[in-house]
């Protein structure tokens, strides 16, 4: 019956599950590379800010004119703008693989400023407390920060989910594949209307997915 | 216990010592400490009250170097702050609990994660944390709250959870900021009722910055008056209280030791052609009290009218203030005042 459905659209079951499988597996990688960095890039901003605990204004300026540089260039631009950059950490400038390179570069700030945010919600008084009992840079981050902005880290990271998602079907441009290479190919190249919609709907159901599976997560551990 | 079992307890806990904290704001030299020296001795309950800015809050989180003088000493338990900062600041702050006007517990853990934090950073064994923190709970009634959130608690179970942490490393010194500011009256009262018992039976030190007199009065024995980075008056609670020196102190404690006429007494008096002097006593307890009202009018050629009377109790201490017209010859009212002034009663003029 899914096989009658995807041939009545212009496609088939197989390419159907390669392209949420490329997509699926750029978001995900670049998701957890990019939070991963995001999150040390935070800490760096909150701890060396002018009313953080290790204050250092050249560090802070640092990594805060790095984010800021990196976020002015439009992810388009990025792809190919990087791909020196690619071939030397993968071996190669096309491809899905490929792909995960600047989708991590471009996620990695914007995540990195949402989650500063995020600490900055954490109210100060925390970290006085966290120092009045002697705690050592490394417990306060880790027994008194991240708890602390758990929940708004996970809104974080909800909306950089969905800000990515969007880039991954540019990444089509670069032969990556994925849902939104198949829109363009297949949908808007071939003047296939239906195609085109059913992924546009594929993708709101996805997006709405993912905003409540991040509110639920980020609830629970709010309203305790 | 401990505390009062060692060699060294003549010597002061905590001393400070010619303290200065000079800021920079702008070019400008701000300063908010100017040449503080104090003295806490061990086993004290110690306030320093004043208004916002006068450097109470700075000055007492020298004590466990989350500020550091620009000039002038700190010296706990006889040791040097900045030395001991040096060697580690674990080491001195596990010896100094702190509460704060906002709790500052954390939200995410619950009431049994918060009180064992202090004990989960030294690295204890689980066991002896669970042990640790149910005698904690124990201590300040909280043991049916241990698997809540602090967002489920009143604002005194708040502050109750904050001792708990507080105490969790057995310090000898217990830090008060504002802690009970953002509490009503009624919890106010549990909260110094909990921290007396923190001190009668574990024998901590205590320091507590306020603006509120009304904790001075029922928790503290010592006082500070602090105003612009000074110590305007120290001293014993009732020494300092029952005789206002500074402008500052007569202002704090006038809220709780009424000590002025009433206006719309005020304005007849001013109506009178014959106003005579008004005397303001500062009576204590065991002073002539009964009769000296009675002296003054048998022994004088004066007539007195009691214009205003309040009596007090501080520190199980009755106070008295009454202020008495004296109608009658200057002369008269002279020997008078020798007179009072002959048998040690506080007394002053009040202009009207």
């Amino acid at each position: 019956m899914l096989d009658a459905f995807f041939k009545e659209l212009g496609t088939s079951t197989s390419q159907m599950a390669l392209c949420a499988n490329q997509t699926l597996y750029m978001l995900f990688v670049s998701l957890f590379l990019g939070s991963v960095i995001g999150i040390v890039l935070a800490v760096a901003l909150v701890l060396t800010n002018k009313d953080g605990i290790l204050r250092n204004k050249p560090v802070f300026f640092t990594v805060n004119t790095i984010i800021n540089v990196v976020r002015s260039i439009p992810f388009v631009i990025l792809m190919v703008f990087i791909m020196p950059f690619t071939k030397m950490l993968v071996g190669t400038r096309i491809g899905t693989t490929a792909a995960l390179v600047p989708l991590t570069v471009f996620i990695a700030p914007y995540l990195a400023r949402l989650f500063e945010n995020s600490f900055l919600d954490v109210d100060k008084g925390i970290i006085e407390a966290a120092q009045s009992m002697g705690a050592s840079t490394f417990q306060i981050i880790w027994h008194f920060l991240l708890p602390e902005a758990k929940g708004s880290l996970i809104l974080s990271v909800t909306t950089g989910t969905i800000g990515l998602l969007g880039a991954t079907a540019m990444a089509g441009a670069i032969g990556a594949g994925g849902v939104g290479d198949l829109a363009l190919t297949y949908g808007y190249e071939r003047m296939n209307f239906s195609l085109m919609l059913f992924t546009v709907i594929v993708l709101i159901v996805f997006v709405q997915i993912i905003q409540s599976v991040g509110n639920h997560f980020a609830f629970r551990t709010r309203n305790r | 216990m401990n505390a009062q079992q060692q060699s060294s307890q003549d010597e002061p806990i905590i001393r400070f010592e010619h303290v200065s904290k000079i800021y920079n704001v702008k070019g400008q030299e701000v300063r908010a400490l100017d040449d503080v020296s104090l003295e806490i001795r061990r086993g004290a309950i110690y306030g320093i009250i004043g208004f916002s800015g006068a450097g109470k809050s700075t000055l007492m989180r020298m004590v466990n170097a989350l500020e550091t003088p620009t000039s002038g000493k700190v010296y706990v338990a006889g040791e040097d702050v900045e030395a001991l900062r040096r060697r580690g600041l674990r080491s001195l702050r596990k010896n100094i609990g702190m509460i704060f006007q906002q709790f500052n517990l954390l939200e995410s853990k619950t009431v049994f994660d918060n009180v064992a934090i202090p004990l989960v950073l030294n690295h204890e064994k689980k066991d002896a944390i669970k042990k640790r923190v149910d005698e904690l709970l124990e201590f300040v009634g909280l043991s049916d709250r241990a698997r809540s959130y602090p967002a489920q608690l009143s604002g005194g179970q708040k502050q109750r959870v904050g001792i708990a942490r507080a105490l969790a490393t057995k310090p000898e010194i217990l830090l008060c900021d504002e802690a009970t500011s953002a509490l009503d009256p009624d919890t106010t009262e549990q909260i110094l009722k909990l921290l007396g018992r923190v001190s009668w039976e574990l024998g901590v030190t205590i320091l507590f910055v306020t603006h509120m007199i009304n904790v001075i009065t029922k928790l503290c024995d010592g006082v500070a008056v602090m105003e612009h980075g000074r110590i305007v008056e120290q001293g014993s609670v009732l020494d300092v209280f029952s005789d206002p020196r500074a402008e500052i102190t007569r202002r704090f404690v006038s809220t709780v030791i009424p000590d002025r006429i009433p206006d719309s007494i005020v304005e007849k008096l001013k109506k009178e052609p014959h106003p005579g002097t008004l005397i303001r006593f500062r009576l204590r307890a065991k002073a002539a009290t009964d009769n000296m009202i009675w002296q003054i009018d048998t022994g004088f050629k004066v007539k007195t009218n009691v214009m205003f009377a309040s009596v007090t109790e501080l520190q199980h201490v009755v106070l008295s203030v009454i202020i008495l017209k004296i109608e009658g010859d200057p002369e008269e009212i002279k020997r008078v005042t020798a007179y009072l002034d002959a048998h040690e009663v506080e007394w002053d003029e009040v202009k009207i």
